[in-house]
């Protein structure tokens, strides 16, 4: 018997008795507690296979309806390194059109682990909008908190120098349409002891979904 | 029961708008007061729209025109009457320009005498899916 069929079997001896029900009891209450037992069999069944709906995860719920679909557009750019000069960079993409971020994803060449192997330096990037208020929009990474002047701030997309990963951030807000949207690559950490910086290069690329026309 | 028409038939072909931004550095441009930016190959596109803008709403220099051209190397095609533009906003203005677009590498013609200024061009191509 598993744990299963003991779970069902306990409570259903707590609730009834069980064995220390009298002869005379389980006459009469035969039919009956069968009945009842099938009930609190199912009940239990319902009990361990259900959780209460206030535990239900709200992304797996029955209401929860994904909303990221489109068709995949990428735009990729690469920040170059120059001698003494880690790869940075400011990329216009375009006015997007009606659209969802899909994700954002970051490579180097030339890697190294060994190189920085405590890995206080790297590169990061990010999408953001600039606004008609000349504000910046952050697009990509998680919320971590406001600005001074309210703006959302989000968390970037980092890669340690001259990683051989690929960093990948798929979390990320809306896109207003029609606003200028630029990829920001920037270097983090002081890259003093990175050799070799003028081969180190980020590539980026930037996934939206767009939405077809009907 | 169906009806003897059958069904309502929907459009089968779906399509998208898809963007392609180019950064025009008007700094860039020399004596001749033009410069082409090559923006795509269309491969069964047309274009919706093209978005004009830039960072902070100025004005445009005197004399700023933008026209759509094909160039393939061997011949240069215009494919639009040159479109002057007097102002810069943020969130971008836009210009229809009818064209019929082939295969032909597609550029952007910017008249501009040589100014301090980064202007944001977006073409909004349209294209179909293929069956």
């Amino acid at each position: 018997m598993g744990f299963f069929d003991s779970a069902i079997t306990w409570v259903a001896n707590t609730i009834f008795g069980g064995a220390a029900n009298s002869a005379a009891q389980q006459a009469v209450t035969e039919t009956a507690q069968d009945l009842a037992q099938e009930e609190v069999v199912k009940w239990v069944q319902d009990m361990l296979t259900e959780p209460p709906p206030d535990e239900l995860d709200p992304y797996e719920g029955a209401g929860f309806t994904p909303v990221r679909s489109g068709w995949p557009v990428q735009f990729s750019v690469e920040a170059v390194g120059a001698p003494g000069a880690p790869p940075a960079g400011t990329f216009f993409v375009g006015h997007l059109p009606v659209c969802l971020f899909d994700s954002l994803r970051m490579t180097m060449t030339t890697p190294s682990v060994e190189d920085d192997a405590r890995q206080e330096s790297g590169a990061l990037a990010r999408v953001v909008q600039r606004d008609a208020d000349g504000r910046t929009r952050f697009i990509s990474g998680l919320e971590v908190g406001y600005a001074e002047d309210g703006t959302l701030v989000r968390q970037d997309l980092r890669l340690p120098a001259r990683s051989p990963l690929v960093a990948e951030e798929q979390y990320g807000g809306e896109i207003q349409p029609s606003l200028p949207t630029f990829i920001v690559v920037a270097p983090y950490g002081t890259w003093a002891g990175v050799p070799n910086v003028d081969k180190t290069n980020v590539q980026v690329t930037l996934t939206i979904l767009c939405q077809t026309l009907t | 029961m169906a009806s003897a028409a059958g069904p309502a038939v929907q459009n089968p072909v779906r399509s998208i708008i898809y963007p392609v931004g180019v950064e025009v550095d008007l700094s860039l441009i020399d004596a001749s007061g033009e410069r082409d930016y090559f923006l795509t190959h269309p491969f069964q596109s047309s274009m919706q729209d093209l978005l004009i803008g830039a960072l902070a709403t100025v004005d445009a220099p005197t004399g700023f025109k933008v026209q759509l051209i094909t160039n393939d190397g061997f011949e240069v095609t215009e494919l639009t009457e040159p479109e002057t533009v007097t102002r810069f906003p943020v969130e971008p203005s836009s210009l229809r320009l009818p064209a019929t677009l082939g295969g032909a590498p597609l550029f952007l013609r910017v008249f501009s005498p040589t100014t301090a200024q980064i202007v944001y061009v977006t073409a909004h191509m349209m294209s179909n899916e293929v069956v």
